[in-house]
């Protein structure tokens, strides 16, 4: 997946549920050595339905490593979303409660192309 | 008249007013020790910090006397199918249903955080038990329904709100901190384009993580979860109400559906630290039994009833391994029943002996079970707690 945005780049990350989401997207870019963690964005407000946060990046391309942890709580519903500049990247929803432990998670890692124009 | 009655083991989900309306010519127990404070979910080190007080909570299932593996925990429609669908044996069962923590009406995280109301909402847990008993060679079939709920007096107390806080306010950079969370790599080294890219459009649906980083997630959960717990209090504030009803029938049609009476069951407990300068709680609880039947007219036409009225006041300090406490209760109707017969007045020591397992001593003063006058007594009960009422999380 690839997504194009002008700096700052605004990240969304809209939560629903009785779950506790959390996650997080490192912006890398390539080096000679390999990856630089140039910035990154950090949703920990368990109780906001919503968090915006925007990046400052010089333009160029970039790698978003995308990680969101669901963890059971009141209940295990929950429905998530994840939006860069102008387009929804990833979103989920379900029941994370499958078994008798109460602390049931789905841990989830992505990645996409981020252009900054 | 002095008597000691020694290790009595108890499984606190069967007996919570076991015995309300089929064991008042039952001999004489000790105090029950009963657990109004505890979880049927949750982190196992939470359910180390049940306070005993007073009378039970009552429950359906309590109130027939259903043995806690009857009872099924029902969490969506299919689970209620099946819960139904398994019981053509006729044998006792209950079923269990907390609409919030479940599929099939679930409560938001933000509702409960948000709203004054939600965790009273949200631990309100629906009940309905059936069994079949007999009694003087009669066989009888009991139903019944309860509902009941619990929760802290203040937000600061309720784990869930703690883990929640311990998260959102855990810094975004530290990662010795198990509530932060910590960068990731991309999957694949730099391609000559500088990244990796595919044409595919969004939103989708993430790829999941790695066994081995899912595990990692895990433990590092834990780990939080265990930090912010570290300050829980068995003393904490909390407050819990409880209603339960039922019916009975000869099953050979010789008496028609009769009330097994009502039962209410309103307590708080209040953290006393900031006044007794000690981790000290006072409980104040209160039963009313309404219409109950006693045991030897249950096949008469018009069954004797009782309404009964329990207050108890309790004073326990100690820590979340062993407590001392001094205890009063205060009966309006003169005999006690086998479900009421606490001591008037007296004083004991719990001892945490193992996860979930208490040794309980109490000596006072009671009301002899024919209700002639008092007695003093003493006894030395085990408590084992395999569930309890107040969800923690």
């Amino acid at each position: 997946m690839q997504v194009s945005s002008q700096s700052p780049v605004p990240f969304q990350f809209k939560r629903k549920g009785g779950s506790i989401i959390t996650s997080r997207a490192d912006v890398w870019s390539a080096v000679a050595s390999g990856w630089k963690l140039v910035d990154a964005v950090v949703f920990q407000q368990v109780t906001a339905p919503n968090e915006q946060l925007s990046l400052k990046l010089q333009k160029g391309q970039y790698t978003v490593v995308f990680q969101c942890r669901v963890e059971e709580s009141v209940n295990g519903v929950y429905d998530f979303g994840l939006n860069c500049g102008a387009s929804a990247v990833f979103a989920d929803n379900g029941n994370v409660n499958t078994t008798s432990d109460p602390h049931d998670a789905k841990v989830y890692k992505d990645q996409f192309v981020l252009d900054v124009n | 008249m002095n008597k000691i009655i020694l290790a009595i083991v108890r499984v606190t989900v069967s007996a919570s007013l076991a015995s309300a309306a089929f064991a008042q010519t039952a001999a004489p127990p000790a105090a029950p020790a009963t657990k109004l404070f505890e979880r049927t979910t949750g982190n196992p080190d939470l359910s180390e910090l049940a306070v005993d007080t007073a009378p039970a909570a009552v429950s359906a299932i309590g109130l027939l006397g259903i043995a806690g593996d009857r009872v099924r925990s029902i969490d969506n429609a299919r689970d209620l199918t099946m819960a139904l669908l398994s019981q053509s044996d006729g044998t006792g069962f209950g079923i269990s249903l907390t609409p919030a923590r479940s599929a099939m009406l679930p409560m938001s995280l933000q509702t409960y955080h948000n709203n004054w109301w939600a965790p009273a909402v949200s631990n309100l847990t629906l009940a309905y038990a059936q069994n079949t008993t007999q009694f003087d060679s009669k066989s009888y079939a009991q139903r019944a329904v309860s509902i009941e709920t619990s929760f802290f007096l203040s937000r600061e107390d309720d784990p869930l709100e703690m883990y929640w806080k311990a998260i959102e306010t855990a810094s975004k950079v530290d990662s010795a901190n198990p509530c932060s969370s910590l960068p990731a790599m991309p999957s694949a080294p730099p391609t000559s384009g500088g990244a990796i890219a595919n044409a595919t459009t969004g939103p989708v649906i993430p790829a999941l993580a790695s066994p081995e980083e899912a595990t990692a997630s895990n433990e590092r959960a834990a780990r939080c979860r265990a930090q912010a717990w570290q300050h829980l209090r068995w003393n904490a504030s909390r407050a819990w109400l409880s209603w339960a009803a039922g019916r009975y029938s000869a099953t050979d049609g010789t008496t028609g559906s009769r009330s097994l009476g009502q039962t209410l069951v309103a307590g708080i407990t209040l953290d006393t630290q900031r006044w007794l300068r000690a981790p000290t709680a006072l409980t104040v609880a209160l039963k009313r039994t309404r219409h109950e039947p006693t045991l030897a007219t249950l096949g008469d036409a018009e069954p004797e009833r009782h309404d009964r009225t329990l207050a108890t006041l309790r004073l326990a300090g100690g820590t979340n391994t062993w407590r001392v406490l001094a205890e009063a209760s205060r009966t309006k109707d003169g005999t006690p029943t086998a479900s009421e017969r606490v001591y008037k007045h007296a004083v004991g020591a719990d001892l945490r002996l193992a996860k979930s397992t208490w040794l309980i001593v109490r000596t006072g003063k009671q009301r002899r079970i024919d209700g002639t006058g008092d007695e003093s007594g003493a006894s030395v009960s085990l408590s084992i707690s395999p569930s309890d009422l107040l969800k923690f999380e």
